[in-house]
């Protein structure tokens, strides 16, 4: 890697890495060291193709999405669960709005891996169906009946309150 | 709210929470250089910055700002006297500089859609790679330039921003980070290069919703300014003070900067008058008329003569008669070079245009005139922030 090549990769990690560490804190339910070694790890991967990498950011974030799901898919990590609890909020900050997204947080948190990455994929990233199927190594049929089972559980937890 | 808005909402807001470290590059680095040789390549040179005693022309940040220079104080070491143009490239590549004041850094603007019905800007900041020699871009939306040009002051992200980094121009790489817990909109390096100011807001600095298609009126938003952060890059830890919106403001973004004293704080009113703050926040009283507030260069290094108001002509008298003693064609005049020249603004051609500008360094009778960049339309191509070499 020549400089140049090194400046652009320093300069892509220091305007994106907000936006990726985001991604990552989301695919890892809130777990601070897991979402910068899920970012790491990725961008480590880019490095490696990054002369021929015309998007950085698409590239990097695919990475992303793999090693997530293939981290889970690893019969050791299975049994792995990194649930963050909801950060504490002073009770004067008790707004609707707050106990509204605390709520859904909690509720978020509370869904397996494979249920919180589908919807991070589907309303934070904003994948096709298609797309979420390939990158998860599953049919289209299955996108479709998880992302309507977490959807339940999230209403069967405070969501009827927050659609209110 | 429906159950999508709210799930991405909900998505969106837990995912701000996430602290950015600065250092994800290096890590990504030294990971790959381990993997594909097998050992630690060398981490990062992290350079201390020696900042001598000198100033700095802020800059102005939106369409509508001031560019504001200070008076230039004796240098810790002799001042260049040499001058640099670019007029081939526009924007400049290589320096762009004459006598003491070089163009630290330029930038331009973009209005972009918010997704809520507003708009705001933003930036593109490039600055001069003391490695490279030669201007670079930067992916940065917030960029001041220390004095001697050896460290910048950024904002990562976008504004308001809660990731500020000091950024070594020879190297490129950042030496400091610090994760806000207040999210800013500016930063200024105080006079001698000790602190650092960054008001913070709650929302976009340069929000606007504007009214007609071209962009000339705009309707009133909430003012979003939280506060203010007075950070010692040397003793580590930021201390933010609240600081509310001014109803006086000039705009939305109503940022802090410091005074020449390097003590005081300063906000912009309407008139060329400036509010003053102290270090806590506290109102210490107003003036008017600030020459720095209206671009001035002020009274020359020698104390003899004092550089008039916007022109066009400009002029420069005398400080104790009052006599006229040159007069420029020029639009500004932003800063001494010596006693006998500074540097301003000037327009193109017969200044038909006078947006047609770019920087010149002209003699106090205005028969010397040298272009330093590229004329370029200043008010949609790129805006220079000058800095003390």
């Amino acid at each position: 890697m020549d400089s140049a090549a090194e400046l652009r990769f320093r300069e892509f990690v220091a305007a994106r890495s907000p936006a990726l560490m985001g991604l990552a804190y989301l695919l890892t339910a809130g777990d601070q060291h897991a979402a910068e070694d899920l970012v790491q790890s990725s961008l480590v991967r880019a490095l490696g193709r990054w002369s021929d990498v015309a998007d950085p950011e698409a590239y990097v974030r695919r990475v992303m999405y793999h090693q997530h799901v293939s981290l889970w898919r690893r019969p050791w990590r299975r049994h792995e669960t990194t649930v963050a609890e909801p950060p504490d909020r002073g009770a004067d900050d008790g707004t609707r709005a707050v106990e509204l997204r605390l709520a859904l947080r909690a509720a978020l948190a509370t869904l397996t891996r494979r249920q919180r990455t589908m919807l991070v994929l589907r309303y934070y990233e904003d994948l096709p169906e298609q797309e979420i199927a390939r990158v998860m190594g599953c049919s289209i049929g299955t996108v479709r009946s998880t992302t309507h089972r977490s959807l339940a559980k999230l209403r069967s937890a405070d969501l009827r309150e927050l659609t209110r | 709210m429906n159950e999508d808005t709210m799930i991405e909402e909900g998505l969106r807001d837990w995912a701000r929470e996430v602290r950015v470290p600065a250092d994800l590059a290096d890590r990504a680095l030294r990971a790959r250089r381990r993997r594909v040789f097998g050992f630690a390549g060398s981490g990062a040179v992290l350079v201390a910055a020696a900042v001598a005693a000198v100033v700095t022309l802020l800059p102005g940040v939106s369409p509508d700002r001031v560019i504001v220079a200070e008076r230039p104080r004796t240098a810790a070491s002799p001042a260049p006297t040499t001058v640099h143009t670019d007029t081939e490239n526009d924007p400049p590549v290589n320096l762009v500089a004459a006598g003491p004041w070089a163009v630290g850094s330029y930038y331009s603007t973009e209005w972009v859609d918010t997704g809520r019905g507003t708009e705001t800007l933003r930036y593109t900041w490039s600055v001069y790679d003391q490695g490279k020699g030669r201007y670079v871009r930067t992916p940065y939306q917030w960029v001041d330039v220390l004095p001697g040009m050896g460290l910048a002051a950024v904002l990562v992200g976008d504004l308001p921003s809660q990731g500020l980094g000091l950024v070594d121009l020879k190297t490129m790489m950042f030496t400091r980070w610090w994760d806000l817990d207040e999210a800013a909109g500016s930063v200024f390096w105080s006079p001698d290069g000790s602190k650092l100011v960054a008001t913070t807001y709650s929302g976009p600095p340069d929000e606007k919703k504007w009214t007609d298609a071209e962009r000339t009126s705009a309707t009133g938003l909430q003012r979003s300014r939280t506060g203010f952060y007075v950070i010692d890059p040397n003793a580590g830890t930021p201390a933010w003070r609240p600081l509310p919106p001014d109803p006086d403001a000039l705009n939305t973004r109503d940022d802090l900067r410091w005074d020449d004293d390097g003590a005081r704080l300063w906000t912009a009113v309407g008139g060329g008058g400036r509010l003053l703050y102290d270090t806590e926040g506290t109102r210490l009283g107003s003036d008017e008329d600030n020459p720095r507030r209206m671009n001035e260069a002020g009274v020359s290094p020698d104390g003899r003569l004092r550089a008039g108001p916007a022109g066009l002509p400009t002029k420069v008298t005398d400080v104790e008669t009052g006599e006229v003693v040159g007069r420029q064609r020029m639009l500004q005049l932003w800063a001494w070079v010596d006693d006998d020249h500074l540097i301003g603004l000037g327009c193109a051609r017969d200044c038909d245009d006078e947006f047609d500008n770019t920087l010149v360094m002209v003699s106090v009778d205005g028969k010397e005139t040298v272009p330093l960049a590229s004329y370029r339309d200043s008010r949609a191509s790129w805006r220079p922030v000058l800095v003390r070499r």
